[in-house]
C-alpha cells in the first residue's frame, strides 16, 4: 500500500469502516497507526469514526515502519549458512556460506535472482572481499584468492595468498578479509579452547587470538593482540576496527579501533609477544601479574572454572590499561543482552545512503538477530560513541552485511551452533530504506558536562526543556578470567539541565558526575517530535565515555517547576500521567505489562521467551522444573547451565537484577506451569 | 572332531583348518602363502609353500567342490578373512542354508544381493523367468577390496527358532554383517534358505559351507564363536514405590511406600513413573550357564542404583551409566535395583540391559520419555561438492588441519595434506560424512565413508636418498580443479623448490593417478608413498603391498622398504598409481 491510497481510505469513511472489519495485515495495521496522525491534522473527530483515537495517538511508528526486511528468493534447498558477502562492480552479490560454498547472485535486488555455485568445498568460509577483479575469502587456515580460469563461471584456481597454522580446534575460526587503502588484508583469528579448562581462550599456534595484515605478496604481519572471538573485523574511514564477542577476560561485547601493536584484553594471544615480529613485547607473565589468572586447583588437581563472585575486590579494563598501557579500550561496548550478545560485523553507511544516518556504522548481531547503530567522534585523540538499537526481526543471527547501489543493505546470517531470537537457522535478507527518516537521536556527543543529542527531527521543546524526559545513568565492567562480567559500579546520574537549540535540533544535557571509562546509559522517554509528539523510534543510547572532553560547560538555568507542566494536554501526556499513577495493591505475580519491563530491564528477554527456545531456554520449560522462586532468584545470580545440556549458549551470571524484582519473574515463571 | 570341540571353551573363537571340512575333492589344500595379479582376470590365485591358509584353486583335473564343516553351529559369530581371484565368485553359507555372496565385485558403483557381502537372493522354480530370485539383500554400499587383497568379513547370525515339536517360530536373522570394516548389514531378517542351500531345510545348528565350484578364493582365516549363552532372566519384580525427590538413598526403614506390587517385566512397571518418587524392585535373576556378566542402567536426568547379590558395599544413588560386574553361578542370584526420579520433568522410566561373552546383548527396560539425542546426518553429496576442505583426524588421533578430500565420479576418492602434499588416504564406497563439522558448531571434521586405506600420517612427503625426511619449509601455491577427481597442487619450498602434485581418480574407479614434477632440484631425493614393509611383486610394474592392502603400480623405478614405507625414488618427475 502506497501512501496516496491510504490518504484515499482517510476520505472514504465507508471503506475505512469496512476495512476495519476485515483481517488487516500487519502493514496494514502500522499505516492505519499512521493514519490517525493525519486525521489528526486534519482536525477530524475521532468520534466521527465511532473509536478511540487516543488509543492509537500513543502509537509511535517503529523501525518496521522505516526499514522493511525483504526476502531474497533462492532456489530451494539453497542453504545459505552466509559467512561472507561481497557486493561486484557489476551489481552481482557474491555470498560465502559456512558450509564452504561460494555463491554468485545476479540480479540480486530483484524480483528473481540468479544464483550460481562459483566455488565449493572450502572450510567455513566467515569472509569475503571482491578486490582488483577477484574474489578474495578467509576460511579457517588460509587467505585464498578464487580465479576462474577457464571462463565457465565457477572458479577452478583456489590460490593460497597467506596460510597460517592451527590446532585444529572447532573454535579456530578466521575472519575476514577487510582491504586497506594500501591493498593488504586484514584478517582476525579466533582463540582455541583449552582441554581441562574448557572454558578458558588458548592459543596453540601462532598467531590465533590475534588481527593479522596480510600483505598482497602473503607477508604475515602480526598487527594487534588481544582477540578472543573477533567475528567482525572492519575498515572504517581507512581505520581498523573489529567487534568482539563476550567471554573470558571479555566483559561484554565492544568495538575497538585498532592500531599497530594494540592488545585489545585477552591474554591467550601473548603467548607469542616473543615472536620477532610481534609488535606486542607484553608478556604472559606480566599480564597475569596484573590480571588475575584465577587458576585455583581442584580437588581432582585439574583447575576449577572461575565464576563471578558478587562481592569480591576486582579491577576495570581502564585500570589495568593504567599498568598495561598497550591495553587499548573498546571505543564502543556494546552492553551484554542489550545491544546484542554476539557482535558481529560493523560496516560503514555510505555517505549519501539513508538519509541523517549516512557515514554512521551498522553492528549486527548474532544472537539477537539485529543490527545496532553506533555514531563514533574522536576525543582527545581517542575513538569513543554511542550504539543504539536499529533494526531487529531478522530471521537468523546477523553475521554479515553489504550495501547494494539502491541502498538496500544485504544482511547475511547464520545461528547454527549458538542459536538466535530469529528462530530459522540460516538466511540472506534485504534491508529496505523507505526513504522516511525516523525520528531518532542522529548523533550522541560528549561534553564536559554531560551529552550532546542531535535529533533526526525537530523536538518538541516542552519536552525537551522538561528534566524528566531524562536519565542518565551509568556502569562499567569487571576485567577477569570469568566468562562475561556483569555491569558494576551502577551509578544514577542527576540530569542538572538542558539546553534546547534553536532549531530544535539539538540538546545539550548536563549530568552530575560524568564517569570516565564508564558505559552512559542515556534514555530520552519524555522527548517528542515536534510536529506530532511522537516518541523516539529508540529511546535508549548508551554512550562509552573513554575520554571527557575538555571545554566550556553549559550554562545550568534555575529548574522549572515540573508542577508547572500542563497536565494531561496532549494525549501522550495523559497517558504518562496515567502510567505515574499509584498502582493497585502489588500483586504476588506480575501482570503482563509489568513482567515485560521487568523482562526487558533485566535483559531476560535478550535470550528466553515465554514458550519458544530461542537461545536459552522458554520460561514455560523452566517453571516444569518446579524450582521455588528463591531457587531461581539463586540461579539468575549463580546460573547451572550444566542443566541445560540441550543449549550452546552458557547462561552469564546476572548478580544486578535487583532481588525484589528476581523475585517477581521467578514467580511470573512458576505461574506459567 | 566333536572331541575337539568340546575340550574348549565354547565362548572361544575356533579357527577352522582345512581338517574340519569334508567334501574337499582335491581342489583344496593349506599353502604358505598366495597372491594375484588383480587386472589379470584369469580367475587365478599364486601359491607357495605349505602353510595355513586354505586355498580352493580348481583345475580341470580337480574341480572346485564346496567344503562343508563337520561341527555344526547355531548362533555364531563368524569372521572371515579371504582373498579373491580376480573375477572369481565364491560364498559363505551359513548353517548351509544362508548365502553371505563372496565375489569379486572390485569398483562396481552399484551393488546386488550377488555382490560381495550381499546375502544372496531365495529362488522361486515355479516363477517366470527373471523373477525366480527374490528377496535377497545388497550391501548396504560396495566395500570390496581388490582381488589379491585380503578382505575381511564379520557376520553376527542368529539362527532361526523351533518349537519342541520342530515348527519354525522365528526367523534367522544377520544382526550385522561388517565387510572390512564398513557395516554393510544390520539386523536383517532371513525368511528361508537362499539359492543353493544344502538340502533339507532350516536347522536350529548347521554347518558353515564354503562355495567352492565357482572359482579360486584363499581363506586367511575363518573364526567362528557360538552365541550360546542364554541371557540371564529376571524373573517375578516385586515393587515398591516411595513419593518424594531424592538424590540420596534413604534409610529404608523411613519409608513408606505409596504403592508396591509384582510384575512380570519392567515394562509392566506404571507406578512412580511420572511423578517425583524413588522406585526399589527386587527379585531373582537366574542364568543358566556360569560367568560373567555385565549389567548397564541408566536413569534419564534422574539417579540408581543395581545390586546383584549379596551387597559388598553401600549402596548407593549414581547418576550417568551404572555398571554392575558380576561372576554369577548357574541358578538363581537375588538383586536390588533402585531407579530415583528427582523431578517430574525427567524422562519416564529407565534403561536396563545385560551382556556376556557370547551373548546377545539383552534390554530389560527402556525408558518412555528419553529424547533421541541423535542428529540428522548430514553426508555429502560428491556431485554438488566433489572437492571438500576439513579439519582431518587420523587413525591415532592426530590432527590434520589444512585438510582436503576429492571426489571422482567413478568412486575412487583421497585425501590430502595441504601442508605435507601427503595423500592421506584413498577410499572408496561413499564419499564424505560431514555431521561431525556440519552439526551445530561442530569440530570441523569430516569422515570418509566406505573402505578407507591409509596412507600417510601428513608426516614429510620428500626424502633423502637414506629416507631421512628432508627439512624443507613449504608454502602451499593452492590447487588448481581439473574436472572428475583431478587436482593440481602446488607448493614451494623457501629455497626455491616448487612441487606440482597432480592426482586424479582413475576412470575405472579401482584406484588413483598422481604425477609429481618437482621444479629447481638436482639431488636424487625419495617419496614416500605409502606404508607397509611386506612388498610382493606380483606382474611387471605392480607391487603388492600385502600389509597396507593396496597395489603400486609404478615404471621405470623400483619402490624401496623404508624405516616408515615404501619408497620411490624422485628427482625431477615421478609417475605411479596406487590400486585398492
Amino acid at each position: 500500500m502506497k501512501k496516496s491510497s491510504y490518504k484515499k481510505m482517510v476520505i472514504n469513511h465507508a471503506r475505512f469502516h469496512l476495512a476495519l472489519k476485515n483481517n488487516f495485515s500487519t502493514d496494514e495495521r502500522k499505516y492505519m497507526f499512521r493514519l490517525t496522525i493525519n486525521l489528526k491534522s486534519l482536525t477530524l473527530s475521532a468520534i466521527a469514526l465511532g473509536m478511540s483515537l487516543s488509543l492509537f495517538a500513543q502509537e509511535s511508528p517503529k523501525e518496521e515502519d522505516f526499514f522493511k526486511i525483504l526476502k531474497v528468493p533462492a532456489p530451494e534447498g539453497t542453504l545459505l549458512e552466509v559467512g561472507g558477502l561481497a557486493m561486484m562492480p557489476n551489481g552481482n552479490l557474491a555470498v560465502s556460506t559456512r558450509r564452504g560454498d561460494v555463491f554468485i547472485v545476479e540480479n540480486p535486488t530483484s524480483q528473481r535472482p540468479y544464483f550460481t555455485k562459483f566455488a565449493s568445498g572450502l572450510h567455513e568460509i566467515l569472509g569475503l572481499a571482491y578486490h582488483e577483479g577477484a574474489l578474495y575469502m578467509v576460511q579457517r587456515g588460509e587467505l585464498t584468492k578464487l580465479t576462474d580460469l577457464n571462463s565457465d563461471g565457477k572458479a577452478d584456481w583456489y590460490q593460497t595468498i597467506a596460510s597460517w597454522k592451527m590446532a585444529s580446534h572447532y573454535h579456530e575460526y578466521s575472519f575476514g578479509p577487510k582491504i586497506t587503502s594500501d591493498g593488504s588484508f586484514i584478517v582476525t583469528t579466533n582463540v582455541a579452547f583449552g582441554n581441562q579448562e574448557w572454558w578458558r581462550g588458548v592459543s596453540n599456534e601462532p598467531y590465533r587470538g590475534w588481527t593479522l595484515k596480510i600483505h598482497p605478496d602473503g607477508k604475515i604481519e602480526p598487527f594487534a593482540a588481544g582477540m578472543r572471538s573477533p567475528a567482525g573485523p572492519g575498515y572504517l574511514d581507512g581505520e581498523v576496527f573489529y567487534t568482539e564477542n563476550q567471554g573470558d577476560y571479555m566483559a561484554s561485547g565492544g568495538l575497538w579501533h585498532l592500531e599497530k601493536g594494540d592488545f585489545a584484553g585477552h591474554p591467550a594471544s601473548l603467548r607469542w609477544s616473543d615472536m620477532p615480529d610481534s609488535p606486542i613485547k607484553l608478556t604472559v607473565a606480566e599480564f597475569d601479574a596484573v590480571v588475575d589468572p584465577m587458576k585455583v586447583k581442584n580437588e581432582t588437581g585439574g583447575f576449577s572454572k572461575p565464576e563471578n563472585v558478587a562481592n569480591a575486590p576486582f579491577i576495570t579494563l581502564a585500570e589495568a590499561k593504567k599498568q598495561l598501557p598497550s591495553i587499548k579500550l573498546p571505543a564502543v561496548w556494546f552492553p551484554y543482552g542489550i545491544h546484542g550478545i554476539s557482535t558481529s560485523e560493523p560496516i560503514e553507511i555510505p555517505d549519501n545512503f539513508w538519509g541523517p544516518f549516512g557515514g554512521q556504522i551498522l553492528v549486527g548481531d548474532q544472537g539477537q538477530s539485529k543490527i545496532m547503530r553506533v555514531m563514533m567522534e574522536k576525543v582527545n585523540g581517542v575513538y569513543q560513541g554511542a550504539s543504539i538499537d536499529f533494526r531487529s526481526g531478522f530471521q537468523s543471527g546477523v553475521l554479515r552485511m553489504v550495501f547494494a547501489a539502491d541502498q538496500s543493505l544485504f544482511v547475511g546470517e547464520t545461528n547454527r551452533g549458538w542459536g538466535s531470537a530469529g528462530d530459522a537457522n540460516e538466511g540472506l535478507q534485504r534491508l529496505v530504506w523507505n526513504r522516511e527518516a525516523p525520528f531518532e537521536m542522529r548523533t550522541v556527543k560528549a561534553k564536559p558536562d554531560g551529552f550532546e543529542i542531535e535529533f533526526t527531527k525537530p523536538i518538541d521543546k516542552k519536552s525537551a526543556e522538561d528534566l524528566t524526559s531524562y536519565l542518565v545513568s551509568s556502569f562499567t565492567y569487571k576485567y577477569h578470567p570469568v566468562y562475561g562480567s556483569p555491569p558494576v559500579k551502577a551509578m544514577t546520574h542527576e540530569i542538572l539541565g538542558v539546553e534546547v537549540s534553536d532549531d530544535g535540533r539539538s540538546v545539550r544535557v548536563a549530568i552530575s558526575d560524568p564517569q570516565q571509562y564508564h558505559v552512559h546509559k542515556i534514555s530520552l522517554p519524555g522527548i517528542r517530535e515536534a510536529s506530532n509528539s511522537h516518541e523516539l523510534v529508540h529511546m535508549d543510547a548508551y554512550y562509552t565515555l573513554n575520554e571527557i572532553p575538555s571545554g566550556d560547560k553549559m550554562v545550568i538555568k534555575p529548574k522549572p517547576v515540573v508542577a508547572a507542566i500542563p497536565v494531561a494536554k496532549t494525549a501522550t501526556a495523559a497517558t504518562k500521567t496515567t502510567a505515574a499513577a499509584p498502582k493497585p495493591a502489588v500483586k504476588t505475580v506480575p501482570d503482563e505489562a509489568e513482567i515485560k519491563t521487568l523482562l526487558a530491564k533485566n535483559t531476560c528477554s535478550a535470550c528466553h521467551m515465554t514458550d519458544k527456545r530461542v537461545v536459552g531456554p522458554p520460561f514455560t520449560e523452566v517453571a516444569k522444573r518446579n524450582y521455588t522462586p528463591e531457587q531461581i532468584v539463586e540461579l539468575i545470580y549463580q546460573p547451572k547451565p550444566e542443566n541445560w545440556p540441550g543449549y550452546a549458549t552458557p547462561m552469564a551470571a546476572m548478580p544486578q537484577v535487583p532481588k525484589e524484582e528476581a523475585l517477581k519473574i521467578a514467580k511470573w515463571i512458576n505461574s506459567l506451569k | 572332531m566333536a572331541l575337539f570341540f568340546s575340550a574348549i571353551s565354547v565362548q572361544a573363537q575356533t579357527k577352522l583348518p582345512l581338517a574340519s571340512f569334508e567334501n574337499n575333492k582335491g581342489s583344496w589344500s593349506e599353502v604358505a602363502k598366495v597372491w594375484a595379479d588383480p587386472l589379470q582376470p584369469g580367475h587365478e590365485l599364486q601359491s607357495e609353500g605349505k602353510g595355513s591358509i586354505l586355498l580352493n584353486a580348481p583345475t580341470k583335473k580337480k574341480p572346485g567342490t564346496d567344503i562343508i564343516t563337520t561341527e555344526k553351529f547355531g548362533d555364531a559369530e563368524v569372521t572371515l578373512v579371504y582373498m579373491m581371484a580376480p573375477g572369481s565368485n565364491s560364498g559363505l553359507y551359513l548353517q548351509g542354508q544362508y548365502e553371505i555372496q563372496l565375489l569379486d565385485s572390485w569398483a562396481k558403483t552399484e551393488v546386488k544381493a550377488g555382490d560381495n557381502g550381499g546375502i544372496y537372493e531365495r529362488w522361486d522354480e515355479s516363477k517366470p523367468d527373471g523373477q525366480k530370485g527374490y528377496q535377497g539383500y545388497a550391501p548396504r554400499i560396495n566395500a570390496s577390496k581388490a582381488p589379491g587383497v585380503w578382505q575381511t568379513l564379520n557376520v553376527k547370525f542368529k539362527a532361526p527358532r523351533f518349537s519342541a515339536s520342530g515348527e519354525k517360530i522365528e526367523n534367522a536373522r544377520v544382526m550385522s554383517a561388517t565387510l572390512n570394516g564398513v557395516t554393510i548389514h544390520e539386523d536383517v531378517e532371513l525368511f528361508g534358505p537362499t539359492r543353493g542351500a544344502l538340502d533339507g531345510g532350516e536347522v536350529a545348528a548347521g554347518p558353515i559351507r564354503i562355495q567352492g565350484d565357482h572359482g579360486a578364493i584363499a581363506i586367511q582365516s575363518l573364526e567362528v564363536k557360538p552365541y550360546d549363552t542364554p541371557a540371564p532372566v529376571f524373573g517375578e519384580i516385586s515393587y515398591q514405590v516411595f513419593p518424594g525427590s531424592y538424590r540420596e538413598l534413604p534409610v529404608e526403614s523411613t519409608l513408606v511406600p505409596s504403592s508396591s506390587g509384582k510384575i512380570a517385566n519392567f515394562d509392566e512397571f506404571v507406578a512412580g513413573l511420572t511423578s517425583v518418587s524413588l522406585s526399589k524392585f527386587e527379585g531373582k535373576i537366574s542364568v543358566k550357564k556360569a560367568g560373567n556378566y555385565t549389567f548397564r542402567m541408566s536413569v534419564p536426568n534422574g539417579m540408581g542404583a543395581i545390586q546383584i547379590g549379596n551387597a559388598t558395599e553401600a549402596v548407593q544413588l549414581r547418576d550417568g551409566m551404572i555398571t554392575a560386574e558380576k561372576t554369577l553361578a548357574a541358578g538363581e542370584t537375588s538383586y536390588v535395583i533402585w531407579v530415583s526420579k528427582p523431578a517430574d520433568w525427567t524422562a519416564q522410566g529407565f534403561q536396563l540391559a545385560a551382556s556376556s561373552d557370547g551373548m546377545w546383548d539383552e534390554t530389560y527396560s527402556t525408558p518412555a520419555g528419553a529424547g533421541f539425542r541423535a542428529s540428522d546426518p548430514i553426508l555429502v553429496d560428491p556431485t554438488q561438492t566433489p572437492i571438500l576442505r576439513s579439519f582431518i583426524e587420523l587413525p591415532d588421533g592426530k590432527k590434520i588441519s589444512h585438510g582436503i578430500s576429492v571426489a571422482s565420479n567413478a568412486g575412487a576418492n583421497f585425501s590430502y595434506d595441504i601442508n605435507s602434499s601427503q595423500v592421506l588416504r584413498v577410499w572408496r564406497g561413499g564419499f564424505l560424512n560431514a555431521t561431525p563439522m556440519w552439526n551445530s558448531r561442530g569440530n570441523g571434521m569430516s569422515v570418509p565413508i566406505g573402505i578407507v586405506s591409509e596412507l600417510s600420517d601428513g608426516s614429510s612427503l620428500l626424502r633423502n636418498a637414506d629416507g631421512s625426511a628432508t627439512t624443507k619449509e613449504w608454502q602451499t601455491q593452492g590447487y588448481q580443479v581439473l574436472g572428475n577427481g583431478g587436482v593440481r597442487f602446488s607448493t614451494k619450498s623457501k629455497d626455491g623448490l616448487e612441487l606440482k602434485d597432480q592426482i586424479q581418480g582413475k576412470a575405472d574407479g579401482k584406484g588413483i593417478d598422481r604425477s609429481l614434477e618437482l621444479s629447481g632440484n638436482s639431488t636424487p631425493l625419495m617419496i614416500r608413498v605409502a606404508p607397509g614393509k611386506v612388498l610382493n611383486e606380483v606382474s611387471d610394474n605392480l607391487y603388492w603391498i600385502e600389509d597396507a592392502g593396496i597395489f603400486l603400480q609404478v615404471a621405470g623405478q623400483k619402490p624401496q622398504v623404508g624405516a616408515d614405507g615404501i619408497l620411490l625414488p624422485i628427482t625431477t618427475t615421478l609417475s605411479y598409481s596406487i590400486l585398492f
